[in-house]
Parts: structure tokens; sequence; C-alpha cells
């Protein structure tokens, strides 16, 4: 008895002391990639229109203030009524290739961790950076969705909704979800 | 007997030249912070000959001069690894505190200095046995550092403070402070100790600071989210890394100009200058390589596949 209450407490103060010393956040990255069955024209031409994100299957409508300008604000309002706004930081026709950052996001929810109060975004990340690129390859095209972001706690000892499982999660959802709609609307 | 201790003699004679033999060669050290390894780059041959597990997300680095200790910050793992170069082996882990990132070694490898990026304080450690000497505290989430040529000053880019202070070394206390760009990140001193340039990542651009006076006296705009810089040809040009344009940016530092972007991997990070003063390798964050530039002919000539999150952030490749 008195040898498993040692180990108990040994194990709690190895928790405890993880706890205390846990790190830092570290920068985690997301990549899918598609091969679509069409013209990569004709899958530009879908996606090119930095206003228009119709093609991901979690967004309900799209606004843009300056178009396929770099710089353009983009707001996202998704099908669960939260928004994320984006800024275009590289546009180029020819590569077919933009890239953009969130600026902004809602809260989806509030949650209490180590007595205080988080927000929760829409996307549980940070600091995130995407780019996405049609390349032609003969008939068909590869479509690359590539993203860089931190977990959305910045501080030490995340709660699990805001550590680096959290985020892996919710990017390598989206960017899935989405490269297989849009190859389902090119290959239509 | 006698005999038998001029045959030992012999033997260890032998073992030590062999020895230099292997550090003959320059070699750097790449960080992969989301595998947890070290990819040991020999550069004459420009390959990776060995991947070193390194746990607790390695990021800064830190290559003694003499090319036998590598010294690697370790986040997750609350301080740095010691990579012997003779072994290729981590024989020590040192433990200084839970935010540490930004990692140097002074010149004449006496002292190494760790940046707490939570408790916004700088430790000097003795290089010889770890023990901690002293923690100040510096500005707001302390990232790049770089010692003077002399080992006489410290200096440390501020992140949140958008400053950078300069740290006498001799009672290791804040000599002075001066206000740069948005976000500085990376640091690089010229040889004379005269001149530093000051990466900064949210106003992409590059402060330059005079270190006597500790003035800022230009601004030079680079691309976009720079993160690192080192200098090349006798310190007639400054190599910039542009995490978000996937290029190194490359400024004549007399007239303090861009003169070209050079493309290199995606989302570059760190960059060290190999001792030919010519070649320059950029550790590309997001594929996980080293570009290896030619700052003469202003041209990549290599591309080495090394691991998961390729950061380097210091000085990576040792001078001997």
């Amino acid at each position: 008895m008195k040898k498993i209450t040692l180990i108990t407490i040994a194990a709690v103060s190895f928790f405890a002391v993880g706890q205390v010393f846990a790190h830092g956040p570290v920068r985690q990255k997301a990549e899918e990639d598609i091969t679509i069955n069409a013209p990569a024209e004709k899958v530009w031409a879908i996606i090119k229109n930095y206003d228009d994100m119709s093609w991901l299957p979690s967004v309900k409508s799209t606004t843009a203030d300056k178009g396929n300008k770099k710089g353009s604000l983009r707001v996202l309002t998704l099908q669960n009524g939260g928004t994320i706004t984006e800024e275009l930081k590289k546009y180029d026709e020819q590569k077919m290739t933009y890239a953009y950052k969130i600026t902004d996001m809602s809260i989806a929810k509030t949650i209490t961790h180590s007595g205080a109060e988080e927000q929760v975004p829409v996307l549980p990340v940070d600091n995130y950076a995407a780019s996405i690129e049609v390349e032609a390859n003969g008939a068909t095209s590869v479509v690359a969705w590539k993203s860089a972001y931190y977990r959305a706690y910045m501080n030490n000892n995340p709660p699990e909704e805001m550590n680096e499982e959290a985020a892996n999660t919710a990017v390598t959802g989206v960017l899935k979800s989405g490269l297989a709609n849009l190859k389902a609307l090119a290959e239509k | 007997m006698r005999y038998f201790f001029s045959n030992g003699f012999v033997a260890v004679w032998l073992i030590a030249l062999s020895t230099c033999q292997v550090w003959a060669a320059p070699f750097a050290c790449i960080s992969n912070q989301l595998s947890d390894s070290v990819s040991i780059i020999d550069t004459p041959t420009q390959q990776v000959i060995r991947t070193v597990p390194v746990t607790g997300k390695p990021a800064g680095v830190a290559m003694a001069r003499d090319g036998k200790f590598c010294y690697i910050s370790t986040p997750e793992a609350q301080g740095f690894a010691v990579l012997d170069m003779q072994t290729y082996q981590v024989i020590r882990h040192v433990a200084v505190s839970d935010g540490a990132l930004g990692i140097a070694l002074s010149p004449n490898q006496q002292f190494i200095f760790v940046a707490d990026w939570y408790h916004n304080t700088v430790s000097m450690l003795n290089a010889k046995d770890f023990t901690l000497l002293k923690t100040i505290t510096v500005g707001q989430s302390p990232s790049g550092l770089v010692v003077s040529p002399d080992s006489h000053w410290l200096y440390v880019a501020n992140r949140l403070s958008n400053s950078v202070s300069k740290i006498a070394l001799a009672d290791f206390s804040v000599d002075s402070t001066v206000t740069v760009g948005a976000h500085p990140f990376g640091l690089s001193l010229d040889g004379r100790g005269e001149r530093l340039y000051v990466v900064n990542v949210e106003s992409d651009d590059v402060s330059v600071v005079t270190t006597q006076t500790m003035q800022n006296i230009a601004t030079i705009p680079v691309s976009m989210l720079p993160y690192a810089a080192t200098l090349a040809l006798n310190d007639e040009r400054l190599l910039v890394t542009n995490q978000e344009d996937n290029s190194v940016s490359v400024i004549d530092t007399v007239t303090l100009k861009e003169l070209t972007r050079l493309t290199v991997g995606e989302r570059p990070e760190g960059i060290s200058t190999h001792p030919d003063d010519r070649l320059v390798y950029v550790a590309n964050w997001f594929e996980g390589t080293v570009s290896v530039l030619d700052a003469k002919t202003l041209r990549v000539v290599n591309t080495i596949k090394t691991g998961e999150g390729s950061r380097a952030f210091g000085q990576f490749i040792s001078t001997h």
C-alpha cells in the first residue's frame, strides 16, 4: 500500500514538473495536394478570384475589398456563422498561385483554463499563413495547399482546445475538404 | 615499462592526429525542429553525413569556432543540448530555463548565452562546465544574440520591445538600448564589431546600428517577414532570409541598398556564411532543405535535403 502511494506521488510530481516546465509554441505546418483530372486553367479558374471561396464547403459567403490586388482583405463567413479575415500577400496569375494570411477571426467559444478565460477562435491557430498553387501536368493538374501556423494558445501549458493537436486537426480538415471539393467541381 | 609508455604515447598521438583530420572540415549543424533532430552537413562535399536525434524541439544553434562542439537550444527541454562533433552524439543536456530559444557562444569560447523568450532574460553560462554565472533581464521576448569579435559585448534583439540591448560582458549588465524596427529577430555583426544589422520581422526591413554609439543610422527595406541575416565577401554583402517570399535579399553594405533577391526553398529561416566567406547556407523551414548560395555569382549552387522544420537559428557553421 505504501509502495503504491509512493509510486502515485512520484507519478503526480512528474506530471506536475512537466506542467510547470512546458515549453513555448513551436510553429506547425500542414501540406496537402491532390491530382485533378482537369486542365490547370480550368482548376485555376475556380479558385483564382480571391473574393470567391465558394469552393470550400465550410464557407457560406466571401467578400473582398480589393479583389486580387495585394493587400486585399477578404472576409469568409462560415456556415456556422463565424468569420475569418485574410489578407492577400502574394498573387501570381502566371504561376497560378496566391498566398494569404489570417488577420482576424471571430471567437467560437470561451473556455476556462488555469483560472483564466480563454477565447478559442473559429480556427484554433495563431499567426496563420498559407499558399495555394495549381500546377499543370499534361491534361491533368496538381493543386498544393500549404500552411504554416502556431497553436492558438501562445503561452505555456495549452488547454486541449488550443494545443498543437487541435490546430493540426482543424487545419488538415480544412485543406482536405477544400481540395476534395475542388476536385469534384473541376471534374464535373 | 618505458617501452610500453612510449608505445602508448604514440598511440595517443595517432588518435589525436586522426581526430584533427575529422575536425578539419567545416560542418554545418541544422536543427530540424519538427523531427527532433540535427542534420550535420560536411561542407566540402555538401552532404548530410549524420542525422542526430535531439529531443526538445531543437531551434537555436551556436557552433564553436573550432568545430569541436555545437550547442543547440531545445525550447521543449528548457535549455540546450551539447553535440560532440567528434562522435556526433549529444553528450549532455543543460537545463537553463523554459523559454530557451536564442543561443550564442562568445568567440573566445568561454561563455554560452541563452535568451529566454518568456522570462525576458539572458543567461550567461561557463562554456567549460556549464555552470550558470548570471541571469539578467532585457527587453520583451529576447531572440537573436550575437557577441562582439573581442568577446566584450553581447547584443540582444528584444522582439516585442522593438529594441536591441548592448550588454557589457565584464559585469554582465545592460550598457545601452536602441530602438529599431518592428519585431527584431536575427542579428548580424560585422568583422570589426562596429556595425550591427538587425532583421525586423514585422516591418519587413533591416535596421543598421553603429555599436559604439548605439544609434540606428539606416533602415533597408527587404521582402516579406525577414528572419535572419549573415555577412559575406569581407562584409560587403549582407544576405537576409525572407520567410514569406521564399527568397534571400542581397544587400550592398556600402550603399545600403538591396542588389537582388535570390529564390531559395520554402520559408527560409536560419542563414550562415561558410568560412570561405563566399558560400552561404540557408535553412528552408517548410520544405526541410538547405540552399547553398554563392554570394559572389549570386546563384543557388545546391539544395541539400535535411529534416522536418529546419530552422538553424544562429551561427551554425564552424570556422575551421
